[in-house]
Parts: C-alpha cells; sequence; structure tokens
C-alpha cells in the first residue's frame, strides 16, 4: 500500500530540511525546496514507489529543487551570505555531551565551506549514504563525492583544530 | 572506519523542519491535482505511429512515381483490390482508401448499347 503524503513527510521531511539548510542556509528558499518536492509527489504518488531507496530519492528531489530555484531568484542567491548571518542553526543545541562552543565552532566552519563539499559532507556524515549514493543524489561521479568530502573533511578539520583536537 | 571528527560530527543532532511547515506543506500539496495518464483507449502506441509513417511514405513514393504515368493493373491475387493511386490527389487519401474496410470494388466500365447487344447474342 503506498504511503500517504503525511507518512512520507513524517519519515522524511527532517531530513530533507536539515540537508536543505546545510545546503542553502536561506529559509525561504528551503521552504520552497521542501514544498516543491511534496507537490512533485502529490502530482505522482507512484514516483516514490519506484525508487529503490526512498530517502535517497528524496534527497536527490530536493537538491534539484534548491538548485532550481536558486537560479530562477538570482537575487535571493546574491544575499545568501547575508541571510546565512540571520539562518536558523543548522545543529540541534539540545544534545547534553555537547558543549555550545564546539556547536557554534561547527556551524561556523560548515557556513565557510563551499556548497557542494558541504552537501557531500551532509550526505556522508549525517545521512550515512556511500559515495555511489551521494554520486546518485547529486548527480556527480563517485569520485568526485569521494574527494569533495573529503576536502570538506579536511577543511573542517583544520577550522576547528582551535575547539578540537583529534586524537588517532 | 570512521575518525574521531567524523564520528563526533555525525553524532551531533539536526534540526528538524519547524512544526508549522508541515500543516502548510502538506495543505498546499493536496490542492495540485494528481497527473493521471492518458486514458488507453486514446494511447497511440509508437508501433502504430511508425507502420502510419512507412505506410504514408511509401503511398506517397508510388503515388508521386505513378503521377506522370498511366494507370495500370497490378497483378494480385483473386480477392484483392487495391486501388489505383492516380485516381487520389494526395497520398492522404490514399491511404485513407486502403484503410477504409470494405474496400470497394472499381467501376464496372461502361458498355455501349452495341456491346450490349453483341454480349447477348453471343449469349
Amino acid at each position: 500500500m503506498p504511503l500517504s503524503l503525511e507518512q512520507i513527510y513524517d519519515a522524511h521531511a527532517d531530513a530533507l530540511y536539515a540537508f536543505l539548510l546545510n545546503c542553502s542556509r536561506d529559509h525561504t528558499l528551503v521552504q520552497d525546496a521542501l514544498q516543491e518536492v511534496f507537490l512533485k509527489l502529490a502530482r505522482s504518488p507512484s514516483l516514490l514507489e519506484k525508487a529503490c531507496d526512498p530517502r535517497s530519492f528524496l534527497l536527490r528531489t530536493a537538491h534539484n529543487a534548491l538548485r532550481d530555484l536558486a537560479r530562477r531568484s538570482s537575487a535571493r542567491t546574491v544575499c545568501e551570505e547575508t541571510l546565512s548571518m540571520e539562518a536558523p542553526s543548522l545543529l540541534s543545541p539540545l544534545f547534553p555531551s555537547d558543549d555550545d562552543s564546539f556547536r557554534i565552532a561547527v556551524e561556523t566552519a560548515l557556513q565557510r565551506l563551499p556548497q557542494e563539499q558541504r552537501a557531500a559532507l551532509h550526505l556522508k556524515l549525517w545521512e550515512n549514504l556511500t559515495f555511489a549514493q551521494i554520486a546518485e543524489a547529486l548527480e556527480i561521479s563517485p569520485h568526485t563525492a569521494a574527494s569533495r568530502y573529503r576536502y570538506a573533511l579536511n577543511k573542517l578539520r583544520d577550522l576547528l583544530r582551535p575547539v578540537y583536537e583529534e586524537r588517532f | 572506519m570512521k575518525k574521531p571528527l567524523e564520528h563526533r560530527l555525525s553524532q551531533m543532532p539536526l534540526q528538524g523542519a519547524p512544526a508549522h511547515w508541515r500543516h502548510a506543506i502538506l495543505q498546499k500539496a493536496r490542492t495540485v491535482p494528481e497527473s493521471s495518464p492518458r486514458p488507453s483507449g486514446t494511447r497511440i502506441s509508437k508501433n502504430w505511429l511508425a507502420l502510419a509513417a512507412a505506410w504514408t511514405l511509401i503511398a506517397l513514393l508510388k503515388w508521386d512515381s505513378n503521377r506522370e504515368n498511366i494507370p495500370r493493373t497490378d497483378s494480385l491475387p483473386e480477392g484483392f483490390y487495391v486501388p489505383s493511386l492516380s485516381a487520389f490527389r494526395s497520398p492522404e487519401a490514399y491511404l485513407e482508401a486502403l484503410l477504409a474496410d470494405p474496400p470497394s470494388p472499381p467501376p464496372a466500365p461502361k458498355q455501349s448499347r452495341r456491346t450490349t447487344q453483341r454480349n447477348a447474342a453471343i449469349a
């Protein structure tokens, strides 16, 4: 039996929101992209059933929607830097073992990464996707997905060094 | 295997979508009409289109080559009737006549009164 829109929303909306927010930091654009995903699903309810991995499919759809919307509203993209300062935080402060300074440092460091590296990093770290799945979601090659992830992680390591020393 | 930083980052929880978005997004999605597939009766398969195109092409070529010629009778098995190409103004009309069922036989040639009388005398 196909899932209702409500069930799909409850299962995936939070993950899609976090991914879109990490990619754009423009709250309005994120909402529009999320809306686009659900409009598409409402138009063709069988889309999700045909997908091998519903989460990967939705992430790709969301990423495409975000890219299209950003292209259409170029003025909004120009203001992205300004908006990003006012954007809601990506990381939840409710985690007891995480001190606030580290969370803020991660937020700041993430914003300093290029958007495409942030997207690859997000899908690997928080969605646990393989490089092949990331490649499919972002419509790039697995090799590019892997290098974007490694570049992002190295940059993050450098940026977080003052607050976090990695021990091997 | 994840390195410590990767592990630490992946353990950090992410913010969820604002609660009030749920109603707005789902409400708007519900107003969109579902795109329905075309009814099967009106669906034209690719094969049929290809067949029609091939027929049209053949008819066009034949019609073009026969325009200047005197109509001739092709030898066909008994019972088959193919209308003469030159009797039609366009290949489309020819194709329509071919596809129309049952095919109408050609009109019998008009006979003069003298021929009729001669035939009757022979009979």
